[in-house]
């Protein structure tokens, strides 16, 4: 319970408080006039959060569209065989026929002949 | 409020009337904030720039809300925005306390010019209350400063005021019967 002294005091207080708000200096209510107008102007400039989420989301999905058309035009070339230019120039045709294979798995064999014929 | 059908889809606009509710609170209350900011700041442009980023945020954010509310959200707006400057000027110092000392001392007297606010015929009336009211205030604690202007000056109960200051009504009440109590002391010592 508040006694008589400190609702005297209160009331005081309130009352000095009050009073420098009364007697403010115009030009300060002038600044503060001024700095009402202009937070009031900025409402009819501000987006709703709505329009500005459908800004953000546009703006995502085309990025992401951009991104995927990228990467959709240079598919092809990802998924070629790796090492395929490597391998291309390569003559496979070595081993194809049967007279060669033969040759090679002999091949010490013939080594040896031709030096036996080249000493008679 | 109302819901118009446009071609965009359904739209939430604010209405004229709210719009002018909306100027008729902001003229109401700004002396009474700039006030409050200006026990806190000690400097009129700083304590203008608070209230009007205290009017920009209410009005970004909680617009929509019923006007009941509008008081109470935008006191605790302005004790956030305070609290901000606070730290703010904290870091400030701290940086001009590595620097030179006669630039400080020529911010304190610059400070002191500016926090003038009284028009002139009345400053010497009102010197003497005003001038025992701010040293008063600032040998009081933020908290303690904080909640003497919600309760006793602003009129808030001890609910709303533990909401403003995000504390608990435990809280509030301790702020305020030692701010009282600092209060009593001090301006029963200049009588």
């Amino acid at each position: 319970m508040k006694n008589t002294q400190d609702q005297q005091l209160e009331q005081q207080l309130k009352s000095a408080l009050d009073d420098s708000v009364e007697t403010l200096d115009p030009s300060i209510q002038y600044r503060l006039q001024i700095a009402r107008a202009k937070v009031l102007q900025q409402e009819n400039d501000i987006l709703p959060w709505y329009k500005r989420w459908a800004a953000w989301a546009s703006v995502t999905g085309l990025a992401s569209i951009c991104v995927l058309v990228f990467s959709l035009s240079n598919t092809a070339t990802l998924f070629e065989p790796i090492g395929k230019e490597l391998t291309s120039n390569i003559d496979v045709n070595v081993f194809d026929d049967e007279t060669s294979i033969e040759l090679y798995e002999e091949y010490d064999f013939y080594l040896w002949l031709s030096q036996q014929e080249a000493n008679t | 409020m109302f819901i118009e059908k446009c071609n965009e889809g359904i739209v939430l606009k604010v209405t004229q009337d709210q719009h002018e509710a909306l100027a008729e609170f902001y003229r109401g209350i700004e002396r009474r904030a700039y006030r409050m900011a200006e026990i806190e700041t000690r400097n009129a442009s700083d304590a203008i720039d608070l209230v009007q980023d205290a009017m920009e945020a209410l009005m970004q954010k909680y617009v929509r809300k019923p006007p009941e509310e509008w008081r109470p959200l935008f006191y605790r707006i302005l004790q956030n925005k305070i609290k901000d400057w606070r730290r703010k000027s904290f870091v400030r110092q701290r940086f001009h306390m590595v620097g030179s000392g006669d630039e400080s001392e020529a911010e304190v007297v610059e400070t002191q010019i500016e926090s003038s606010t009284m028009r002139p015929e009345q400053q010497y009336a009102q010197d003497i209350s005003l001038e025992r009211l701010q040293s008063a205030l600032n040998r009081l604690s933020s908290r303690q400063r904080q909640t003497f202007l919600l309760r006793i000056w602003e009129g808030f109960d001890v609910a709303e005021t533990a909401r403003i200051m995000g504390c608990s009504t435990g809280s509030v009440k301790t702020h305020l019967s030692r701010a009282m109590g600092v209060l009593q002391d001090i301006l029963q010592h200049y009588r």
